[in-house]
């Protein structure tokens, strides 16, 4: 790998995890792991890792944290990969809404954090609706005011974990349609309210990692709103910073143990030094370009539309890492029937869809033009 | 070269669309992935009427075209079922496999209780000596494992034609593909506007109506070398088809995965379907990088005769020196 992080924290992670890593093996979150092994390991491990005093680094002492910045966090999950962990699958949602709601919400924060820091709760996000993806605002779920609170209905797709996520952070719509994203606002609401139905869908991998949520007359409480009323834009541009940033750096960790992986299962094949170099350059470009980008969210420093250019580089590296290792492990990624084999299928097909979630590849691309390098708008009429 | 299609064999293939069509279309592949055991008995009801396997694709140019078309029909309803194989039978056998010579020992359809004949991408004779069940695993729900004796001496019959007709199918899955997503990317709005009215969408279109228009003239070629050069020759020209048609399923099935969005990974859109069973014919009997050997090798003991009869002399030049 190339150069780490500028790490603050104590323990140091890498050598306490490779310490305790046969001890802990039967709550290592392995990849090859069932989705739903997966996330009940991940509980046991988050909770083990606070417990010891090493999750819980990179959040404020307020919200249950151990202090530090997100470059805490960030070594983290890097030594976690290295030392042979999986990935914990609260930590996609725990960045990006976690972020969000100690910056708009501290009172909440107090409240959530904790329970995800200590392995008992997973959060989603409710973003994306049938018809609106890429095109976040123009969403339709509605979250009307009452005397006491608010009334959300609508429905909500592709939700990470929907099934297994105790809340999630809605986006719905406060105010005229017509007004965009100027009238979205951002609820934090408990998935065991009555009115909610969550229906995972049947995925290409035939993993069921995303849902489809959907919300009939659900009351939330008028302190569940993360940010302002019709406020909810800013706080979802403050969060992907996160999604497409720290979001980012997980991956580049999980991939640097994917090929590391390959290297030692087909570093011999014909085709192995082209093939895999390919792919180490789009990773080691992801890895600076992602590291510098926590760096600069630990530095308290505002991201802007640049952080579309991580976004990009990821959904390349995505691309080139999965397709190395379906082209020097054919035959696994075919018809293998062993763990392994449903592992290197599952992740191909889950990295064609790092060019499409969290704002598709055509959109970012868009972004960089138009706001990067302040380019003309796209024509509008069509 | 001829590279326009006889009226006969349109027809046939319309027929053979339709009959597909009238059983659920693309829906046959969700059902026969329940039910796998049931393709025999479905497939015979719906062709076997039409009378496609008294087809000789070796007699004539015209039948030759027709079992192309036919493989293209079912190909744009993912049919699956070994038609190409049937099709392409040798003599005194009921369909003809293509079986690996590296990696593990599968085939697709090898399943079905066929009289098999069987060969090598290279054009060897095999002998099957064992077909065992469904791998079913999600990219694989109709590969079967096989053993095989491969007699590298012996040369088989309709190998190229097999090769070629199972380009025709992949063929038909690939223009579907493409159909389905200009369908999509029309209907799908976001930004207040049809998607299929970005740039950036009709460029990748654009990528994809190239690659399918080019492998759909070389598969047209391809049906004429069968019918007018020897063997040898033929079987280049096939494994170059087979070599094309993997290269445009990337490109196809990469930018309708893309194009599709989120909705391209729910196993309910026909796209997810193509992208899975299309991997056999893909990875199977040999996957792209060995194809593109194989035809390096082919080109070198065969020679090779092109639509450029330039370059096919510095081919032949160079394989003298090799």
């Amino acid at each position: 790998m190339t150069e780490g992080l500028d790490v603050k924290t104590r323990p140091d992670f890498l050598a306490w995890l490779t310490e305790h890593a046969a001890e802990l093996a039967d709550i290592n979150p392995r990849p090859d792991d069932e989705l739903e092994t997966r996330v009940d390991k991940s509980f046991a491990l988050l909770g083990r890792l606070n417990a010891e005093g090493l999750a819980g680094w990179g959040w404020a002492e307020e919200f249950g944290g151990f202090g530090g910045d997100a470059t805490d966090r960030a070594a983290l999950y890097d030594a976690l990969t290295e030392a042979g962990f999986g990935m914990p699958e609260q930590v996609g949602a725990l960045e990006v809404l976690g972020s969000a709601l100690t910056a708009f919400a501290p009172e909440l924060a107090r409240r959530m954090l904790p329970a995800v820091l200590e392995g008992r709760e997973l959060w989603c996000q409710g973003f994306s609706e049938p018809e609106a993806g890429s095109d976040l605002a123009s969403l339709r779920t509605t979250a009307k005011q009452t005397a006491d609170g608010w009334i959300i209905d609508g429905q909500k797709v592709w939700t990470s974990l929907g099934h297994r996520s105790r809340w999630c952070g809605v986006l719905a719509r406060t105010g005229d349609p017509g007004g965009r994203h100027r009238t979205l606002t951002l609820f934090w609401v408990d998935l065991e309210s009555p009115g909610v139905t969550v229906r995972p869908l049947q995925t290409t991998t035939g993993e069921a990692e995303f849902s489809e949520v959907f919300f009939d007359g659900v009351v939330v409480p008028a302190d569940h709103v993360i940010g302002e009323v019709d406020g909810g834009w800013k706080v979802a541009m403050h969060l992907l910073q996160y999604e497409r940033g720290m979001w980012a750096w997980q991956r580049q960790a999980i991939m640097h143990a994917a090929l590391d992986d390959l290297v030692a299962t087909a570093g011999g094949h014909p085709t192995a030094g082209d093939t895999i170099g390919a792919a180490y350059v789009a990773l080691a470009a992801l890895r600076v370009r992602s590291r510098q980008t926590v760096a600069r969210l630990a530095a308290g420093e505002r991201l802007g539309p640049e952080v579309s250019i991580d976004k990009t580089l990821l959904s390349t590296a995505e691309h080139a890492v999965n397709d190395a290792i379906r082209a020097l492990r054919v035959n696994d990624f075919l018809f293998g029937d062993d763990a392994d084999s449903k592992r290197i299928r599952g992740e191909w097909y889950y990295s064609r869809a790092a060019s499409v979630y969290g704002g598709a590849v055509e959109v970012q691309k868009n972004i960089i033009a138009e706001h990067v390098l302040g380019l003309p708008r796209e024509d509008r009429r069509g | 070269m001829n590279n326009t299609v006889s009226e006969e064999a349109t027809e046939l293939g319309q027929a053979v669309g339709e009959a597909i069509d009238a059983a659920g279309g693309v829906d046959l592949a969700r059902e026969f992935e329940r039910d796998p055991a049931a393709r025999g008995d479905v497939v015979e009801g719906l062709l076997g009427p039409l009378g496609i396997w008294e087809i000789a694709p070796r007699e004539d140019q015209v039948q030759l075209e027709a079992a192309a078309e036919a493989c293209r029909a079912a190909g744009g309803r993912l049919l699956m079922y070994p038609i190409a194989e049937r099709l392409a039978r040798p003599d005194g056998k009921d369909a003809i496999l293509l079986v690996p010579t590296t990696g593990r020992r599968v085939a697709v359809h090898a399943d079905l209780d066929l009289n098999w004949a069987a060969a090598t991408l290279r054009g060897d004779a095999a002998r099957l000596t064992r077909r065992g069940p469904l791998i079913g695993e999600k990219l694989a729900k109709f590969v079967a494992e096989i053993d095989t004796e491969i007699d590298e001496d012996l040369p088989q019959e309709n190998v190229e034609l097999v090769i070629t007709l199972q380009s025709w199918w992949l063929l038909g899955v690939l223009e579907r593909a493409l159909a389905d997503t200009v369908l999509y990317t029309n209907e799908r709005q976001q930004f207040g506007r049809r998607i299929i009215t970005f740039q950036g969408t009709q460029f990748r279109l654009s990528d994809v109506v190239v690659a399918v228009q080019g492998l759909s003239e070389l598969a047209k070629y391809t049906l004429w070398s069968i019918a007018h050069h020897g063997r040898s020759t033929a079987l280049v020209d096939a494994v170059a088809l087979r070599v094309s048609a993997l290269q445009a399923a990337d490109t196809v099935l990469r930018a309708g995965h893309q194009l599709h969005g989120a909705m391209g990974f729910a196993d309910e859109t026909n796209i997810s379907q193509y992208s899975r069973h299309s991997q056999g014919y893909r990875r199977l009997p040999e996957g792209e990088t060995r194809s593109e050997l194989i035809l390096a090798e082919l080109i070198s003991r065969n020679g090779w005769t092109s639509l450029f009869p330039i370059a096919a002399g510095a081919a032949r030049r160079d394989a003298v020196r090799v």
